[in-house]
């Protein structure tokens, strides 16, 4: 249950995608308050380690001190017995004695308890604590301190035997500690050369992330720079900026910047779907147009044509019939002429034809009368047809101008494509 | 020239002056006591914890005094003024008898540096002339004894 829970929170989580989330402002505190604490760190250690180097070199200074202390005692002491137990030399060695006891107790309260060098101090002291029995004991009896004195001689060599040794202890001491205090101060050295490293390359690993992270957004700035620059000389802004869910500063104005290219893209597209319709549009209407008028043009000239040939038709069959019509009523005249004796039959059929030859010339008349309103009419058709074939003309040029444009539309719009298939594969290419 | 040939009897005469002193130095005791006993280390050593000994310490009193073997006294092979027809220009050496115990029968060891320690041997000659039937030396000294990995007393 536990295991699926923390799945579930780490689930989709990885540090590079949490750093890239960070804020620049928070990404700046993280790593300098690391850096800080690094260098906190590394000054602690530095001075640990430096307090122990220290520790052991007052330490093998104490103990040098002990050896002089030592030395200048044994000096002072043997100097007794040759000035045959002089006061003042005798006071001066109790001094002297003081000082090396005191240094020895010393040595065993600051050092007493560190364990590799116990046993020696313990030796020390315990042999200081010898020495200063002996002198104490030498100096309760004045008058051996001589050089012919044998009890004297001895104690001098007693003393003698336990500072030697005392120097013994102490050269060993000295030795221990000098090569432990040089170990020592290899190891601190070492350790604090390799903590050194190990945080300088921690350092350095902050600096990178913090480079990449302050540098990371800002290369999203040059590329909606070059972005702009593109849209400012005729390019598109179909390219969009790659925010990888960032909530930096800069993140989020470039998510602001692909929403706003996003909508002048969708405004561009949705222009270019209505330039297209009305290009369809004016090519349909301009089509439909031409059709029309060729179609009216060619309808009222074969109109005009047929009505003009109807009328001549007409025209000459009126013709045929006024002049048949007048060679009727010649010959009718002729006949009534010919036929004027014969009043009563032949004037008769005669004023029959006649009449009827009237008749006919008048129809003819009739219809001359009606053919010259048909042609008046006809004239009215060929203005009207003038008029048509202005209007056509207009029509005509109104269309090749809706030709043009929409051919300045085509282009336009194949130029926005190559465009765009130009950015997709400048992008790809990046 | 001359002065390389000097340079070489130089040396020369160093080093022959060097082996003589040497050879007067590392001069050793006789191995045997006429009269007396010779002791080992570990002789010593139990005759030592047995006790009921004297132990005669005939080196210095200031090397007696830098370290002894357990029980001794110092008994300090030195120049005795009160032997007769000694002077400053005729040292005569001698161990102070009068120290010694008076019973003649006890078991005396002397002993002194080592090998080359002739104070021992001629203060236990001494102590045999003068009658002490028991006289022991320990030839090997404070050298033998130290080097079996006995400790001294102080």
């Amino acid at each position: 249950m536990q295991t699926s829970r923390s799945s579930t929170w780490l689930k989709g989580f990885t540090l590079l995608q949490s750093w890239n989330r960070l804020s620049i402002k928070y990404k700046i505190i993280a790593i300098s308050v690391a850096l800080i604490s690094l260098r906190l760190i590394l000054n602690g250690n530095y001075y640990l380690g430096y307090q122990q180097i220290e520790d052991y070199r007052n330490f093998d200074d104490k103990v040098q001190v002990l050896s002089g202390q030592l030395f200048n005692f044994k000096s002072s002491f043997t100097e007794i017995f040759f000035t045959n137990g002089a006061l003042p030399q005798i006071e001066r060695t109790l001094l002297q004695l003081d000082g090396l006891i005191g240094t020895v107790s010393s040595l065993h309260f600051q050092h007493g308890e560190d364990m590799k060098f116990h046993t020696r101090i313990m030796d020390l002291e315990k042999k200081s604590d010898q020495l200063k029995n002996t002198v104490t004991e030498v100096l309760q009896t004045p008058q051996i301190l001589r050089v012919g004195e044998p009890e004297g001689m001895i104690l001098l060599g007693r003393v003698s035997a336990i500072t030697n040794h005392l120097f013994y202890d102490l050269q060993r001491l000295t030795t221990d500690v000098s090569t432990y205090s040089t170990d020592r101060r290899n190891t601190i050295f070492n350790h604090m050369l390799s903590m050194g490293m190990i945080f300088f390359c921690v350092s350095i690993l902050f600096l990178i992330m913090l480079y990449r992270g302050v540098m990371g957004p800002l290369k999203l700035l040059e590329e909606m720079r070059r972005l702009i620059h593109r849209a400012n000389n005729g390019g598109h802004l179909i390219e969009q900026l790659h925010t990888d869910e960032s909530t930096t500063e800069v993140g989020r104005l470039a998510s602001e910047f692909n929403t706003l290219i996003n909508g002048l893209n969708s405004n561009q597209e949705r222009t270019s779907r209505t330039v297209n319709l009305v290009v369809e549009h004016v090519e349909r209407l301009a089509r439909e147009v031409e059709g029309s008028h060729e179609e009216l043009r060619s309808s009222d000239q074969h109109d005009t044509f047929q009505l003009n040939n109807s009328i001549l038709t007409v025209g000459e069959t009126l013709k045929s019939l006024a002049e048949s019509a007048a060679h009727i009523i010649s010959l009718a005249d002729q006949m009534a002429n010919q036929t004027q004796d014969e009043e009563n039959e032949g004037g008769e059929i005669c004023q029959l034809i006649r009449n009827n030859a009237h008749n006919v010339l008048n129809a003819v008349a009739s219809e001359r009368i009606a053919l010259q309103e048909i042609s008046l009419n006809l004239k009215e058709v060929g203005t009207i047809d003038k008029r048509a074939t202005d209007t056509s003309n207009l029509i005509t040029t109104a269309s090749d101008e809706l030709l043009y444009l929409s051919q300045l539309l085509n282009s336009e719009i194949g130029r926005y494509h190559t465009a765009t298939c130009a950015d997709e594969q400048e992008r790809h290419a990046e | 020239m001359r002065m390389r040939a000097f340079s070489w009897m130089v040396l020369a005469i160093g080093i022959v002056v060097n082996t003589v002193h040497a050879a007067d130095v590392a001069q050793e005791t006789p191995t045997e006591l006429p009269g007396g006993f010779v002791l080992s280390v570990e002789e010593t050593r139990i005759l030592i914890e047995q006790g009921h000994i004297y132990v005669a310490d005939c080196r210095s009193a200031f090397n007696f005094g830098k370290g002894h073997l357990p029980g001794a006294r110092s008994l300090e092979y030195q120049v005795d003024y009160h032997i007769e027809g000694t002077s400053a220009d005729n040292p005569v050496k001698q161990i102070n008898l009068n120290n010694l115990p008076d019973n003649k029968k006890n078991i005396i060891i002397f002993y002194s540096h080592g090998p080359t320690g002739w104070k021992s041997y001629r203060a236990a000659q001494t102590a045999i002339k003068a009658g002490y039937t028991q006289v022991h030396w320990f030839r090997g000294g404070i050298k033998a004894w130290l080097e079996a990995g006995h400790k001294l007393e102080y």
